[in-house]
């Protein structure tokens, strides 16, 4: 048997071999080495080996748990050097939730009440890696002590430890904020610095520990930069570089800062911007900059900052110019400065610059200074790269997706109708949550948008048009079909002809839909865009009081098919049974528009019925998607005018479900829920996407039906709602993002088209899928 | 910071170190994924890249990729700093750092990274502190002394 010293040696030789080989030679040594712990003669250095040996075996992703066992055996019983290595590889090996870190954290209390400062130190290092957040308090007494401990070393590894502790048990460890505060005065720089850092950390929840040092800090910070720490805090001609951006980031939590503070940043910068070409002081000029920011400072006290911005920006390193872009970002969040032609070239440079890191910054420095004339291009920037870069990083997909759609809704344009078109393109590209959002967006500024009536109703046309060219690609995204058939029931005729032809559409669809899926593949995407055509089937069934055979067939197909689940059954079903008595109910619903009195649509004539079957604890029904033709947050109390108002704007009550037809879908969409309890369905409040404040009130309680509720809620229309690398490519962004007139268009305004119509003409196949870079 | 990972250029991690709470399946996930990313990116790229719902630092020493993964509201240059302040250290202990020296003593890597960080933050930002500290435990290591207390 190889001895342990040849072990070591032929692993060495690891690196050069093939995964096969290595696989083997490791597995082997494995072996060697766990015979080699079990032998209860083998010397502690041999051991230490092994240990080695094992932290290297799991780093290349060889497990190597006999080992555990040992390491912590070495970290309690070994000596110095012993338990160093012990020490190593239990917080190697071992997590804090393992059951062997428990038996640890006796050592380490044990450790930390030693007589040698290099054990005690540790098993403070240890602490960080291996007592879990449960076990904090049993350590903390002691910890307490070492914030005094005579050597600085452990001093500052004792703030270290707190500072972890408080990151993982802040209700435990808050309490000892205040001793640490007082290390703000420790003799050690290097202490000093540790509670800087502690006290960042804890700013936010104990902003009055950070008050009480504020002068201190000020203190040393001049004491920094009038150069009285040692020389060896002096790095790449900065003094104690890490301790001034701590000083000058505590600064922020000041709620108003004096002038001496101000005079105090500004000194800093001074200090550091003549050594702006190196990383650790743009670090510093950056923390200055984001602090004058952060308090609104003057102008005077900006001017300078600014010319750091733009070295920065200007600075041919692309670490330094992303944050310059990053600090540009800031300062525009907080002021309105216009960009020069200079400034507007390194954002453009940036913009089509092949780092995607680059590119992902410029985008949010575009979002964050974008406006109403250059708006709709910034969308499209961002909907492109969401697009083309995002498919495996639904982080950012999720975070600029929304700061577009913040953008739509503040710069929503009821002429052009930009907004529309850009959720239009953004729609395919968000999950779940966003999606949603998006389509209520949609259908809120098609409903009930700003502007007159003319322009809505172009613009629906337009949008019909878009979708319906979208649903006849070959690669969909089922949010947007859902939004395409809400809008061919929503904005169809109420002639039965057109009735007729809107069902044969939707049929249609769902029939492509339906044979299209594999055995296999049950999507909840796929359910919720069938559920979609159903409840669009019926409310033009209803509105237009027509029904054609095909929609029976395909109610059943759907029946039998491998897609259908209990809800999707229960929807067919709800529209089979209500499609013999259409005329009925279309009738009803044209009666309740056009006479004076109101119908009781809380179907209170069954309330007998309703309160039994509660009793007999019944399933109260709860609709997967309510129905709002009257969109939130209000709509106009309807003129008598609006009797003859266009055919294709048809409302229905709003305030409580219909049991039989719950109509059109996707404005709320709430989530199914297995307990049928009345109490807890929320069902009946009807939430605003956009304000809480409007709710149907509750219908039903555990006490009965509530007395005093109005059928209908038709409530004052108090505000109308505010219903987008080649030189030349380089130009014409140029000229839409900053207003920059190209060559050769001197003297003539750039008109720029519908955007509707422009993304009529656009090639949905490609606009829908996000580009995996992982081919 | 969250953690530090080196790895040379074929992928091979050489150390890491991870300073919050996470599942083995997670960090070999995280790892391998990570590794991925930075060695698909071209050398005159910037250093910094947003890597879900963390900052990503990261630069190339020879054939070694030193990569931390820091908060969003931390900053970038200041852990590049750091970086390179590891790299100082590495290179005045072992005298001329390389590839080799970090793969056949790694452990000592260990150690030294452990005085330079502590629970994700920076504990000690004077090199000749940190050298000489580990230049003592060095030769406690060697003269193997009992629990006395010792005055550095």
């Amino acid at each position: 048997m190889a001895s342990c010293a040849r072990i070591w040696e032929s692993s060495q030789c690891v690196f050069f071999m093939r995964e096969n080989e290595e696989e083997w030679l490791i597995q082997d040594c494995l072996r060697l080495v766990k015979g080699k712990l079990c032998e209860p003669s083998t010397k502690p250095s041999t051991i230490i080996k092994c240990l080695a040996f094992s932290i290297f075996s799991e780093l290349s992703g060889y497990k190597a748990e006999f080992a555990y066992i040992h390491a912590v055996k070495l970290a309690q019983y070994g000596s110095l050097a012993e338990k160093k290595m012990g020490y190593l590889a239990c917080a190697f090996l071992l997590r804090e939730c393992d059951s062997l870190s428990v038996l640890l954290v006796n050592t380490i209390f044990r450790d930390l009440t030693s007589k040698n400062m290099y054990v005690v130190a540790m098993a403070l290092s240890a602490s960080c890696h291996l007592v879990s957040p449960d076990q904090v308090t049993v350590l903390l007494p002691v910890l307490e002590e070492k914030l005094k401990h005579p050597s600085e070393y452990v001093r500052s590894k004792a703030v270290i430890v707190l500072h972890h502790f408080c990151r993982v048990s802040p209700q435990l460890c808050l309490q000892y904020a205040n001793q640490v505060k007082v290390m703000v005065g420790d003799r050690d720089p290097g202490v000093v610095a540790h509670v800087l850092q502690f006290l960042i950390d804890v700013a936010e929840d104990l902003p009055g520990v950070v008050m009480d040092v504020m002068s201190a800090l000020v203190q040393i910070q001049n004491q920094i930069l009038d150069g009285k720490l040692p020389h060896e805090y002096t790095y790449k001609g900065l003094h104690a570089p890490w301790m001034q951006i701590s000083i000058i980031r505590l600064l922020q939590y000041l709620q108003e800062p004096s002038m001496d503070i101000y005079m105090l940043i500004q000194k800093t910068l001074q200090n550091a911007m003549p050594q702006m070409q190196n990383y650790i002081g743009s670090a510093i000029v950056c923390e200055c900059i984001a602090t004058l920011v952060k308090h609104k400072a003057g102008d005077e006290m900006l001017a300078s900052a600014l010319l750091c911005v733009v070295d920065l920006m200007g600075s041919t390193s692309s670490n330094l110019r992303y944050e310059g872009l990053s600090l540009l970002e800031k300062v525009l969040e907080q002021y309105r400065l216009p960009l020069s032609p200079a400034q507007q070239d390194v954002v453009l440079s940036s913009l089509c610059h092949p780092d995607q890191a680059m590119k992902r910054r410029t985008l949010s420095l575009l979002c964050t200074m974008a406006e109403a004339h250059n708006v709709e291009i910034v969308c499209t920037q961002v909907a492109d790269y969401v697009r083309d870069h995002c498919a495996h990083n639904p982080y950012i997909q999720h975070d600029l997706i929304s700061r577009a759609l913040a953008l739509t809704d503040r710069f929503q344009n009821s002429q052009t109708h930009w907004h529309i078109a850009a959720l239009i393109r953004l729609l395919p590209l968000a999950q779940d949550k966003q999606a949603k959002a998006i389509q209520r967006r949609i259908q809120l500024t098609l409903l009930a948008g700003s502007g007159n009536l003319e322009d809505i109703i172009v613009a629906r046309s337009k949008v019909l048009h878009i979708l319906a060219k979208y649903a006849e690609s070959k690669t969909v995204s089922t949010s947007v079909i859902e939004v395409y058939v809400w809008c061919l029931s929503q904005f169809c005729g109420a002639k039965v002809d057109d009735g007729q032809q809107v069902l044969e559409k939707l049929v249609s669809l769902g029939c492509k839909v339906l044979r299209n899926q594999e055995p296999s593949n049950v999507s909840q995407g796929i359910q919720n865009l069938l559920i979609s055509i159903i409840h669009s089937a019926s409310h033009v069934a209803e509105k237009c009081g027509t029904t054609i055979s095909s929609l029976e067939e395909l109610l059943q197909e759907i029946m039998k098919s491998h897609l259908a689940d209990a809800y999707l059954r229960h929807t067919c079903l709800e529209l089979l049974a209500s499609l013999p008595h259409i005329s009925v109910i279309h009738r009803a619903l044209q009666r309740s528009i056009r006479s004076e009195k109101q119908f009781d649509f809380t179907l209170s004539f069954v309330d007998k019925f309703v309160c039994e079957s509660l009793a007999a604890n019944a399933m109260p029904y709860q609709p997967k998607l309510l129905h709002i033709a009257v969109p939130v947050p209000e709509m106009t109390s309807l003129p008598s005018d609006s009797m003859t108002a266009p055919p294709d704007t048809v409302a229905l009550p709003s305030t409580c479900p219909s049991p039989v037809s719950s109509g059109t879908s996707s404005i709320i969409d709430f989530p199914r829920s297995e307990s049928f309890s009345s109490e807890d369905s929320k069902s009946w409040s009807l939430r605003s996407p956009q304000k809480e404040d409007i709710l149907a009130k509750p219908l039903w309680s555990r006490e009965g039906r509530t007395k005093n509720v109005d059928p209908f809620v038709y409530v004052g229309h108090k505000d109308q709602l505010a219903v987008v690398t080649s030189d030349s490519e380089m130009q014409h962004l140029a000229s839409l993002l900053f207003n920059r007139q190209e060559p050769g268009a001197a003297g003539e305004e750039t008109s720029q088209g519908d955007p509707l119509d422009e993304l009529l003409n656009k090639d949905f196949q490609k606009l829908s899928v996000l580009k995996s870079e992982r081919s | 910071m969250q953690f530090m990972l080196l790895f040379s250029r074929q992928g091979k991690l050489r150390l890491q170190k991870w300073y919050v709470a996470h599942p083995d399946k997670l960090k070999k996930k995280i790892t391998r994924e990570l590794i991925t990313t930075i060695l698909a990116r071209k050398p005159k790229m910037s250093s910094f890249l947003e890597w879900k719902d963390l900052k990503v630092v990261y630069k190339r020493y020879a054939s070694l990729y030193f990569c931390c993964a820091i908060e969003q509201k931390d900053n970038e240059l200041l852990t590049l700093e750091i970086i390179h302040r590891y790299v100082e250290l590495l290179d005045k202990y072992f005298g001329s750092v390389c590839e080799l020296d970090i793969i056949f003593n790694f452990e000592k890597a260990y150690f030294i990274l452990d005085e330079l960080l502590l629970g994700g933050e920076i504990q000690e930002t004077s090199k000749k502190n940190v050298l000489k500290a580990i230049a003592a435990q060095d030769l406690l290591q060697e003269v193997s002394y009992g629990d006395t207390s010792i005055e550095l």
